[in-house]
């Protein structure tokens, strides 16, 4: 019966046998099914047991929080935000927690900026807004605003970011589970997900990487990067490190050093921000491009020492970065390894390969919303993306692969991210000489 | 030409040209001004040590009730100290190099001023005040142009109403000469724009940046520092050490602006409450009454330029026109001429007349009426038909065909009575007149004659 409805690609490793799937999948079986689906649904299972007691420990977090009525600082760095401004302050002002001072810096911005932050302090939309007449790149913004934030906790968003109303509650409760969290990270989906195919996908991706990737790191106590769109600091820690460093890639950079000073990471899935992905795939590739760079120069270049042995070594941030690079660099290498593999020596079966390893890589997808669908909040606007879940397999499986693969050969041999002119070329021509 | 000469009668000295008899008296204290010998004066001279004396004199003339006081042409010499700041109030200065000048000026106010009816009509303070102005930039031919003054509350005066309003009160100034534009009086040419306190309306104000917290001034303004190198920003007293600066964040020093570092902005912080801020709230401290104002909070005066319409010059030829209050005619009882013609036509036609009527009339010497604004001579018409009806029964009829004329008839009275009664009438009314107008002879003439045919005065 199945033989018969069974399409021929699929019949054909029934016939060939299963040693012979594993070792023509063995990437796909050891690497993506281990990682993406049985870790995953384990944790999920595992979450599910603990969901009671959970709760239990975020209402005692939350009462807690809500006696000790702390300030909140939420700071805001950003070069020509000033179109996002009034809305953010909106977002903000509907918060279920409203003890917090908005500070917002605007780094060198060449338009309307100035004009509307200056405005909006002068009517108590801003506590304090900060104008930088010269560009310092977003690293020094933020450091700035940290220099004048007054609160007990600071929560770091970008400026074209909106709010679920009891987002700055939750992303701040964490704090009250545990004394040795330093860091908590909100959790980011994208807004115009209906704008295109290309932000359709990217918010299926989020939902894969940042919803659902980052409760399984934060539970496995390998979290290692606060989104600098949606997280939570503890101003004491921040100043121990000494703030954000140059950029680009610095929310990674500067949960590593949170991490370094032996502070846990959290990340709170139900503080949710929503943000405006690009809609085309040019912009995307250029930001990825970006981001990508980032994992080499500093997860293997900058924060080398966490992989050797030395007085302060740690496990958890020796995996917490080693998964970061052996999932996204090694792997990346590996998979142009497998690809020769197959091409030189199943030549032959590529006509079964190629459909079974699509097929194989669709349900992944498939089953891997399932989990999201467990964990989200706003299942059924996050349903009308399934119908581009077949797509996703071209998206992560090539377009983005390439793009990464791309950004690391760039950065390991030419250090391409010190000209990217996201940051002002006076700090990343400093950073290059001194290695930063 | 001028020649300074003692008055032979008089401690104070006047000015006399060639041998034309120019009355100018001069002032050289405050306590010499005789504010009545002011009526026979052509001009007066302030030669007085300060400019403050000088200010006190003028104010005392230029106030007065008397119009014709009030706008005596009044000129300062040139030795009084710090004249620059109150010259505007005079006619003109006195020096050797100004006497023909000032001549002609004199002689030209002096044709304006004979032009003008100096009546006192029923007007309020600020009428009052507005005619005299109108009156004063008439007969100087002047614009009133406003001159800088550091004492003025608005921090502008004007001539003439600066003089009789005090500093304080430049305002109220402001109020008058624009209510004089409304009015198509003047025309109003803009000249500059003051702001004024809030509360007390003040032009002297000291701007200055202030906290947005806690409204101090005592602010400490700092450079903001960017380390290049590990992206660290703060103010410059955290970098500095010694002579040196030095990163807090990665202890490296700062040796190159531009290379090491830059200064993209600064911050400012309160020394009372510790708040820092970029935007320094800027307010308005009021030096006269000590508010702080919010700029947006600030008044805001136009300060203009008052030119005479040819509408202001008869105004200030012929008086203002007051709007003419609701006919009393019912109060006093009076009724038209036809009415009282009527009366005496019925009473005529009578056959036998019981009792005797008296018909009466009051005239009052055209001249004296002509001495009169026009309303004015409304209210005293008005004031003798009361007189007259004082003594009239309630049946006798009296009538005013015009303000010099009066008529009644009087019914049932013996010939003795009515003569006490006209008696008493011719009192009254000459009484009023010579109240107003000083002692005249023969003011008013009452004539009662017996209604008949005869004629029979009383």
């Amino acid at each position: 019966m199945f033989e018969q409805l069974a399409p021929e690609y699929v019949e054909y490793w029934f016939v060939v046998g299963f040693n012979k799937f594993l070792r023509v999948f063995w990437y796909f079986c050891l690497f993506e099914f281990t990682r993406y689906i049985i870790i995953d649904y384990i944790i999920v299972f595992f979450k599910w047991l603990t969901r009671k007691s959970d709760d239990e420990q975020f209402e005692q977090a939350r009462r807690a929080f809500f006696l000790e009525n702390p300030l909140v600082s939420i700071i805001i760095p950003g070069k020509n935000e000033g179109a996002h401004l009034f809305k953010l302050t909106k977002s903000l002002a509907e918060q279920t927690y409203q003890n917090f001072e908005l500070i917002i810096v605007d780094d060198g911005s060449d338009d309307e900026t100035p004009i509307i932050g200056k405005n909006l302090e002068r009517l108590g939309l801003i506590d304090m807004f900060i104008r930088n007449e010269i560009r310092g790149g977003k690293a020094s913004a933020a450091n700035l605003a940290l220099r004048y934030a007054k609160g007990k906790y600071i929560v770091h968003l970008d400026a074209d970011c909106s709010f679920d109303r009891d987002a700055i509650e939750r992303v701040v409760i964490p704090f009250y589970y545990d004394e040795k969290i330093g860091a908590v990270g909100g959790n980011v989906k994208v807004r115009n997900y209906n704008d295109s195919l290309c932000t359709s996908l990217q918010a299926i991706e989020y939902l894969k990487t940042v919803s659902v990737g980052r409760i399984i790191t934060s539970y496995l106590g390998i979290y290692k990067i606060v989104s600098g769109a949606f997280g939570a600091f503890k101003p004491e820690i921040l100043d121990r490190i000494g703030g954000w460093d140059i950029g680009p890639g610095l929310d990674g950079d500067i949960t590593v050093k949170i991490r370094k000073c032996g502070y846990k990471i959290h990340f709170e899935p139900k503080a949710i921000c929503l943000t405006n992905a690009p809609s085309k795939f040019k912009v995307l590739t250029k930001q990825r491009l970006r981001w990508d760079k980032s994992i080499i120069r500093f997860r293997v270049r900058k924060h080398r020492d966490v992989y050797f042995p030395h007085a302060n070594f740690n496990w958890s941030n020796f995996f917490a970065l080693f998964e970061n690079v052996f999932y996204n660099v090694i792997l990346d290498l590996m998979w142009i390894l497998y690809m020769i593999d197959i091409l030189f020596n199943y030549t032959s079966s590529l006509q079964y390969i190629i459909p079974m390893n699509f097929t194989l890589y669709v349900v992944m997808s498939y089953v891997q919303m399932g989990s999201i669908l467990l964990f989200t909040e706003r299942r059924k606007e996050e349903m009308k993306l399934i119908k581009f879940i077949p797509l996703m397999t071209i998206y992560t499986g090539i377009y983005l692969r390439l793009v990464r693969t791309t950004a690391y050969y760039k950065e390991f041999f030419f250090k391409h991210s010190y000209e990217d002119v996201w940051n002002p070329s006076k700090s990343s021509t400093m950073a290059k000489r001194y290695g930063l | 030409m001028f020649e300074l000469i003692q008055h032979p009668n008089s401690s104070s000295k006047t000015l006399s040209f060639d041998n034309e008899s120019l009355n100018v008296v001069v002032i050289n204290r405050v306590g010499e001004l005789d504010v009545d010998s002011l009526q026979n004066a052509d001009a007066l001279l302030i030669q007085t040590t300060t400019s403050h004396d000088a200010n006190e004199l003028i104010r005392s003339i230029r106030s007065n009730r008397n119009r014709l006081k009030a706008l005596i042409p009044v000129f300062i010499s040139s030795t009084v100290s710090n004249l620059q700041s109150i010259r505007y109030q005079f006619d003109g200065v006195f020096s050797d190099d100004t006497k023909e000048i000032l001549l002609q000026r004199l002689k030209a106010i002096k044709s304006r001023l004979a032009e003008m009816n100096y009546e006192i009509h029923q007007l309020d303070y600020h009428q009052s005040l507005l005619q005299s102005a109108l009156q004063f930039a008439y007969s100087r031919e002047q614009v009133f142009e406003p001159v800088r003054n550091r004492f003025s509350k608005i921090g502008f005066s004007y001539p003439f109403l600066g003089a009789i309003l005090k500093e304080e009160e430049a305002n109220r100034v402001l109020e008058i000469l624009n209510i004089s534009c409304t009015e198509g009086y003047t025309t109003k040419k803009a000249i500059e724009k003051t702001h004024t306190c809030k509360k007390c309306s003040g032009g002297y104000l000291n701007y200055r940046e202030c906290c947005p917290k806690c409204g101090s001034s005592d602010l400490k303004t700092e450079d903001l520092i960017h380390h290049f190198l590990c992206a660290h920003i703060a103010p410059e007293q955290d970098y500095k050490k010694e002579d040196t600066l030095e990163c807090p964040k990665c202890d490296k020093e700062l040796r190159h602006i531009g290379i090491d570092y830059d200064k993209p902005s600064s911050m400012h912080t309160c020394n009372d409450c510790s708040h820092s801020f970029q935007q320094a709230e800027v307010k308005a401290l009021c030096i006269d009454c000590g508010h702080d104002n919010e700029l947006s909070q600030l008044g805001s005066l136009e300060i203009g330029a008052y030119e005479l319409t040819p509408h202001g010059e008869q105004i200030a030829k012929f008086g203002l026109h007051i709007q003419k209050t609701e006919t009393t005619s019912k109060e006093i009882h009076t009724v038209s001429v036809q009415i009282l013609e009527l009366f005496k036509k019925q009473e005529l036609s009578r056959e036998q007349l019981e009792k005797q009527c008296w018909e009466g009339s009051v005239r009052i010497h055209p001249e004296i009426m002509s001495h009169f604004h026009i309303e004015q001579q409304e209210i005293i018409q008005k004031e003798i038909c009361t007189i007259i009806s004082k003594y009239l029964g309630k049946a006798d009829v009296l009538s005013s065909p015009n303000t010099t004329w009066y008529r009644f008839l009087v019914y049932d009275k013996s010939p003795e009575n009515i003569e006490k009664t006209g008696s008493i009438i011719q009192n009254n009314i000459s009484k009023l007149i010579t109240d107003g107008i000083g002692e005249y002879e023969h003011p008013a003439e009452v004539l009662i004659t017996k209604l008949d045919n005869g004629v029979d005065h009383v």
